[in-house]
Protein backbone atom coordinates (compact mmCIF):
# COMPACT_ATOMS: atom_id res chain seq x y z
CA UNK A 1 0.00 0.00 0.00
CA UNK A 2 1.02 3.53 -0.81
CA UNK A 3 0.18 6.42 0.40
CA UNK A 4 0.66 10.03 -0.81
CA UNK A 5 0.07 13.61 1.43
CA UNK A 6 -0.52 16.60 -0.52
CA UNK A 7 -1.54 20.22 1.59
CA UNK A 8 -2.55 20.81 4.91
CA UNK A 9 -3.43 17.45 5.39
CA UNK A 10 -3.79 15.85 9.04
CA UNK A 11 -5.48 12.64 9.92
CA UNK A 12 -8.88 12.62 10.76
CA UNK A 13 -8.64 11.25 14.02
CA UNK A 14 -7.72 14.27 16.40
CA UNK A 15 -8.46 13.86 20.03
CA UNK A 16 -8.98 17.55 20.72
CA UNK A 17 -12.35 17.29 18.21
CA UNK A 18 -15.10 18.40 19.90
CA UNK A 19 -17.76 16.78 18.14
CA UNK A 20 -18.35 14.72 14.70
CA UNK A 21 -20.40 14.47 11.92
CA UNK A 22 -19.91 12.13 9.46
CA UNK A 23 -22.56 10.68 6.35
CA UNK A 24 -21.95 7.64 4.39
CA UNK A 25 -23.14 7.21 0.76
CA UNK A 26 -23.52 3.56 -0.23
CA UNK A 27 -22.73 3.42 -3.89
CA UNK A 28 -25.87 3.22 -5.95
CA UNK A 29 -26.88 2.08 -9.71
CA UNK A 30 -29.34 5.05 -9.18
CA UNK A 31 -28.49 7.25 -12.21
CA UNK A 32 -26.01 10.51 -11.09
CA UNK A 33 -28.85 13.06 -12.31
CA UNK A 34 -31.30 11.26 -9.92
CA UNK A 35 -28.51 11.27 -7.34
CA UNK A 36 -27.69 15.11 -7.45
CA UNK A 37 -30.71 16.51 -5.28
CA UNK A 38 -29.13 14.33 -2.33
CA UNK A 39 -26.02 16.90 -2.05
CA UNK A 40 -27.70 19.76 -1.33
CA UNK A 41 -30.17 18.15 1.02
CA UNK A 42 -27.26 16.82 2.38
CA UNK A 43 -25.13 19.97 2.51
CA UNK A 44 -28.28 21.63 3.88
CA UNK A 45 -28.59 19.02 6.78
CA UNK A 46 -24.30 19.78 7.66
CA UNK A 47 -24.83 23.08 7.74
CA UNK A 48 -28.24 23.50 9.92
CA UNK A 49 -25.85 20.85 12.46
CA UNK A 50 -23.20 22.99 12.71
CA UNK A 51 -25.71 26.01 13.50
CA UNK A 52 -27.05 24.42 16.51
CA UNK A 53 -23.22 23.79 17.76
CA UNK A 54 -22.75 27.17 17.30
CA UNK A 55 -25.56 28.94 18.73
CA UNK A 56 -25.56 26.65 21.69
CA UNK A 57 -21.72 27.42 22.20
CA UNK A 58 -22.36 31.19 21.75
CA UNK A 59 -25.15 31.07 24.84
CA UNK A 60 -22.70 29.15 27.18
CA UNK A 61 -19.98 31.89 26.43
CA UNK A 62 -22.36 34.31 26.94
CA UNK A 63 -21.96 35.65 23.34
CA UNK A 64 -24.55 38.29 21.73
CA UNK A 65 -25.24 36.01 18.40
CA UNK A 66 -24.55 37.35 15.00
CA UNK A 67 -27.50 36.94 13.03
CA UNK A 68 -25.20 38.13 9.52
CA UNK A 69 -21.89 36.54 10.72
CA UNK A 70 -24.35 32.90 11.54
CA UNK A 71 -25.95 33.16 7.81
CA UNK A 72 -22.30 33.66 6.41
CA UNK A 73 -20.65 30.82 8.48
CA UNK A 74 -23.30 28.59 7.58
CA UNK A 75 -23.04 29.44 3.71
CA UNK A 76 -19.72 28.98 3.96
CA UNK A 77 -20.24 25.33 5.42
CA UNK A 78 -22.48 24.59 2.84
CA UNK A 79 -20.77 25.75 0.23
CA UNK A 80 -18.00 23.64 1.27
CA UNK A 81 -20.05 20.33 1.81
CA UNK A 82 -22.02 21.12 -1.50
CA UNK A 83 -18.97 21.24 -3.84
CA UNK A 84 -16.73 18.13 -1.57
CA UNK A 85 -19.93 16.08 -2.25
CA UNK A 86 -20.76 16.89 -6.15
CA UNK A 87 -16.82 16.33 -6.83
CA UNK A 88 -17.02 12.89 -5.13
CA UNK A 89 -20.24 12.19 -7.34
CA UNK A 90 -18.60 13.10 -10.28
CA UNK A 91 -14.89 11.65 -9.91
CA UNK A 92 -15.70 8.15 -8.79
CA UNK A 93 -15.16 4.84 -9.66
CA UNK A 94 -16.95 2.78 -11.62
CA UNK A 95 -19.92 0.86 -10.05
CA UNK A 96 -18.36 -2.42 -10.15
CA UNK A 97 -16.03 -1.79 -7.49
CA UNK A 98 -18.63 -1.52 -4.29
CA UNK A 99 -17.00 1.37 -2.45
CA UNK A 100 -18.43 3.85 -0.40
CA UNK A 101 -17.92 7.90 -0.45
CA UNK A 102 -18.58 9.38 3.34
CA UNK A 103 -18.25 13.15 4.40
CA UNK A 104 -16.88 13.67 7.59
CA UNK A 105 -17.36 17.24 9.44
CA UNK A 106 -15.29 17.58 12.67
CA UNK A 107 -15.71 20.69 15.18
CA UNK A 108 -13.86 22.53 17.03
CA UNK A 109 -14.08 25.53 19.04
CA UNK A 110 -11.69 27.20 16.87
CA UNK A 111 -12.13 25.82 13.48
CA UNK A 112 -14.23 23.51 11.31
CA UNK A 113 -12.80 20.56 9.45
CA UNK A 114 -14.29 18.36 6.74
CA UNK A 115 -12.99 15.26 5.27
CA UNK A 116 -14.30 13.71 1.99
CA UNK A 117 -13.07 10.19 1.32
CA UNK A 118 -13.77 8.44 -2.25
CA UNK A 119 -12.60 6.20 -4.42
CA UNK A 120 -11.35 6.95 -7.89
CA UNK A 121 -9.67 5.43 -10.87
CA UNK A 122 -5.95 5.64 -11.16
CA UNK A 123 -6.29 7.50 -14.34
CA UNK A 124 -8.56 10.24 -12.75
CA UNK A 125 -6.22 10.25 -9.75
CA UNK A 126 -3.17 11.20 -12.15
CA UNK A 127 -4.97 14.15 -13.48
CA UNK A 128 -6.02 15.21 -9.82
CA UNK A 129 -3.01 14.74 -8.92
CA UNK A 130 -1.54 17.12 -11.74
CA UNK A 131 -4.17 20.03 -10.54
CA UNK A 132 -3.37 19.52 -6.52
CA UNK A 133 0.58 19.91 -7.40
CA UNK A 134 -0.50 22.92 -9.30
CA UNK A 135 -2.72 24.38 -7.31
CA UNK A 136 0.31 24.32 -4.58
CA UNK A 137 2.93 25.45 -6.89
CA UNK A 138 1.59 28.44 -7.90
CA UNK A 139 -1.34 31.84 -6.84
CA UNK A 140 -4.49 30.27 -5.97
CA UNK A 141 -5.77 33.43 -7.11
CA UNK A 142 -4.38 34.00 -10.04
CA UNK A 143 -5.02 30.26 -11.14
CA UNK A 144 -8.60 31.25 -10.50
CA UNK A 145 -8.72 33.71 -12.67
CA UNK A 146 -6.99 31.82 -14.94
CA UNK A 147 -9.86 29.20 -14.22
CA UNK A 148 -12.74 31.42 -14.79
CA UNK A 149 -10.97 32.41 -18.67
CA UNK A 150 -10.48 29.26 -19.50
CA UNK A 151 -13.50 27.31 -19.01
CA UNK A 152 -15.23 30.48 -20.43
CA UNK A 153 -13.95 29.26 -23.80
CA UNK A 154 -13.69 25.12 -23.39
CA UNK A 155 -17.12 23.96 -23.28
CA UNK A 156 -18.40 21.62 -20.71
CA UNK A 157 -14.84 21.92 -19.14
CA UNK A 158 -14.92 18.48 -16.99
CA UNK A 159 -12.63 19.34 -14.25
CA UNK A 160 -12.08 23.03 -14.25
CA UNK A 161 -10.90 23.42 -10.32
CA UNK A 162 -13.12 26.65 -9.88
CA UNK A 163 -15.15 24.72 -7.04
CA UNK A 164 -11.41 24.00 -5.10
CA UNK A 165 -10.16 27.05 -5.96
CA UNK A 166 -13.31 29.10 -5.05
CA UNK A 167 -12.86 27.39 -1.44
CA UNK A 168 -9.04 28.80 -0.95
CA UNK A 169 -10.08 32.31 -2.76
CA UNK A 170 -13.51 33.15 -1.88
CA UNK A 171 -14.06 31.68 2.06
CA UNK A 172 -10.15 30.98 3.04
CA UNK A 173 -10.54 27.42 3.39
CA UNK A 174 -7.14 25.53 3.44
CA UNK A 175 -6.91 22.53 1.36
CA UNK A 176 -5.03 18.81 1.76
CA UNK A 177 -5.13 15.78 0.31
CA UNK A 178 -4.29 12.06 0.73
CA UNK A 179 -4.24 9.32 -2.26
CA UNK A 180 -3.74 5.59 -0.74
CA UNK A 181 -3.80 3.19 -3.43
CA UNK A 182 -3.07 -0.90 -2.82
CA UNK A 183 -0.88 -3.04 -5.04
CA UNK A 184 -2.50 -4.68 -7.55
CA UNK A 185 -5.87 -2.81 -7.64
CA UNK A 186 -6.67 0.12 -10.17
CA UNK A 187 -8.31 2.25 -8.04
CA UNK A 188 -7.37 5.25 -5.83
CA UNK A 189 -8.73 6.17 -2.52
CA UNK A 190 -8.89 10.16 -2.09
CA UNK A 191 -9.35 11.62 1.00
CA UNK A 192 -9.70 15.41 0.73
CA UNK A 193 -9.50 17.90 3.99
CA UNK A 194 -10.66 21.54 4.39
CA UNK A 195 -9.84 23.82 6.88
CA UNK A 196 -12.56 26.57 7.64
CA UNK A 197 -11.45 29.04 10.58
CA UNK A 198 -13.87 30.44 12.35
CA UNK A 199 -12.79 33.81 12.26
CA UNK A 200 -13.33 34.11 8.75
CA UNK B 1 -41.58 38.09 -19.08
CA UNK B 2 -39.08 34.92 -19.40
CA UNK B 3 -39.02 32.86 -16.75
CA UNK B 4 -36.97 29.62 -15.90
CA UNK B 5 -37.43 27.45 -12.66
CA UNK B 6 -38.05 24.98 -10.82
CA UNK B 7 -38.70 23.95 -7.19
CA UNK B 8 -35.97 25.32 -6.23
CA UNK B 9 -34.95 28.78 -7.80
CA UNK B 10 -36.50 31.07 -10.63
CA UNK B 11 -34.90 33.29 -13.21
CA UNK B 12 -37.16 35.89 -14.48
CA UNK B 13 -36.20 38.15 -17.12
CA UNK B 14 -38.06 41.66 -18.22
CA UNK B 15 -37.20 42.82 -21.28
CA UNK B 16 -38.82 46.05 -20.39
CA UNK B 17 -37.35 47.01 -17.69
CA UNK B 18 -33.69 45.11 -18.74
CA UNK B 19 -33.87 43.07 -15.02
CA UNK B 20 -33.05 39.82 -14.50
CA UNK B 21 -34.12 38.79 -11.46
CA UNK B 22 -32.01 35.32 -9.97
CA UNK B 23 -34.16 33.62 -6.87
CA UNK B 24 -33.48 30.73 -4.34
CA UNK B 25 -30.83 28.14 -4.68
CA UNK B 26 -28.74 27.21 -7.91
CA UNK B 27 -27.39 23.68 -7.54
CA UNK B 28 -27.41 22.52 -11.03
CA UNK B 29 -25.51 19.69 -12.42
CA UNK B 30 -22.71 20.97 -14.66
CA UNK B 31 -22.74 23.30 -17.42
CA UNK B 32 -25.47 21.10 -19.47
CA UNK B 33 -28.13 21.98 -17.00
CA UNK B 34 -26.98 25.88 -16.90
CA UNK B 35 -27.29 26.42 -20.66
CA UNK B 36 -30.82 27.59 -20.41
CA UNK B 37 -29.89 30.84 -18.24
CA UNK B 38 -26.79 31.17 -20.01
CA UNK B 39 -28.42 31.34 -22.91
CA UNK B 40 -31.49 33.63 -21.72
CA UNK B 41 -28.36 36.01 -20.29
CA UNK B 42 -26.62 36.17 -23.65
CA UNK B 43 -29.72 37.09 -25.53
CA UNK B 44 -30.77 39.77 -22.92
CA UNK B 45 -27.02 40.96 -23.21
CA UNK B 46 -27.64 41.23 -27.01
CA UNK B 47 -31.09 43.13 -26.61
CA UNK B 48 -30.33 45.53 -24.45
CA UNK B 49 -26.90 46.61 -26.50
CA UNK B 50 -25.71 49.51 -26.21
CA UNK B 51 -27.91 50.55 -23.23
CA UNK B 52 -27.35 48.44 -19.90
CA UNK B 53 -28.97 45.18 -18.68
CA UNK B 54 -29.24 44.20 -14.40
CA UNK B 55 -28.97 40.88 -13.15
CA UNK B 56 -30.37 41.40 -9.35
CA UNK B 57 -29.12 38.34 -7.12
CA UNK B 58 -30.12 39.95 -3.76
CA UNK B 59 -32.60 37.42 -3.50
CA UNK B 60 -30.18 34.23 -4.68
CA UNK B 61 -29.98 32.07 -1.28
CA UNK B 62 -27.25 29.56 -2.71
CA UNK B 63 -25.36 28.85 -5.89
CA UNK B 64 -22.69 26.18 -6.55
CA UNK B 65 -19.57 26.48 -8.43
CA UNK B 66 -20.69 25.56 -11.59
CA UNK B 67 -23.51 28.31 -10.97
CA UNK B 68 -20.12 30.86 -10.54
CA UNK B 69 -18.89 29.44 -13.88
CA UNK B 70 -22.03 30.06 -15.74
CA UNK B 71 -22.26 33.48 -14.88
CA UNK B 72 -18.17 33.77 -15.56
CA UNK B 73 -18.67 32.68 -18.78
CA UNK B 74 -21.38 34.90 -19.65
CA UNK B 75 -19.22 37.98 -18.74
CA UNK B 76 -16.86 36.68 -20.53
CA UNK B 77 -18.96 36.42 -23.43
CA UNK B 78 -20.10 40.11 -22.87
CA UNK B 79 -16.04 41.55 -22.28
CA UNK B 80 -14.31 38.90 -24.72
CA UNK B 81 -16.19 36.90 -27.27
CA UNK B 82 -18.83 39.29 -28.27
CA UNK B 83 -16.77 42.20 -27.45
CA UNK B 84 -21.02 43.80 -26.07
CA UNK B 85 -20.91 47.94 -25.49
CA UNK B 86 -23.72 47.23 -22.59
CA UNK B 87 -22.96 48.16 -18.90
CA UNK B 88 -23.84 45.33 -16.58
CA UNK B 89 -25.06 45.71 -13.63
CA UNK B 90 -24.56 43.47 -10.72
CA UNK B 91 -27.57 44.16 -7.59
CA UNK B 92 -25.98 41.85 -4.33
CA UNK B 93 -26.73 42.79 -0.65
CA UNK B 94 -24.05 43.87 1.37
CA UNK B 95 -24.71 41.40 4.12
CA UNK B 96 -24.10 38.33 2.32
CA UNK B 97 -20.01 37.75 1.73
CA UNK B 98 -20.27 35.71 -0.50
CA UNK B 99 -22.81 37.77 -3.25
CA UNK B 100 -20.21 40.59 -3.14
CA UNK B 101 -17.36 38.40 -3.23
CA UNK B 102 -18.96 37.24 -6.76
CA UNK B 103 -19.67 40.56 -7.82
CA UNK B 104 -15.56 41.48 -7.10
CA UNK B 105 -14.62 38.17 -8.91
CA UNK B 106 -16.80 39.06 -12.20
CA UNK B 107 -15.93 42.73 -12.11
CA UNK B 108 -12.11 41.70 -12.41
CA UNK B 109 -13.02 39.43 -16.04
CA UNK B 110 -15.36 42.34 -16.80
CA UNK B 111 -13.66 45.84 -15.62
CA UNK B 112 -17.22 48.03 -16.46
CA UNK B 113 -19.17 45.40 -14.29
CA UNK B 114 -21.14 47.92 -11.83
CA UNK B 115 -21.84 46.63 -8.43
CA UNK B 116 -24.75 47.72 -6.53
CA UNK B 117 -24.84 46.43 -3.01
CA UNK B 118 -27.78 46.90 -1.05
CA UNK B 119 -28.58 47.02 3.20
CA UNK B 120 -31.40 44.71 2.01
Amino acid sequence: MSTEIFGDFNDEKQPECEEYLSIRFSPSRLPLKKRWENNGLSADFISEYFKIFYVSRQEENGDILNDILLENLQNSVKYVANELLENAMKFQAPIIYPTAARIFLSLYNDKLVFYIKHSITAQQAESFEIFIKKVLENDPQALYMEAMRESAREENAHRSGIGLLSMICDYNAKLGWKFESIDGVPLVTVTTMVTLENNN
Amino acid sequence: MIELKDNKYRICYDPETAIVICEGSLLLNGAPAYEPILQLLKSAAETHEPNGLTIDVRSLKFMNSSGINMLTKFVMYVSDIKKLTLTITMQAKKSIAWQEKLCINLQRLLPSLQIQLFEY
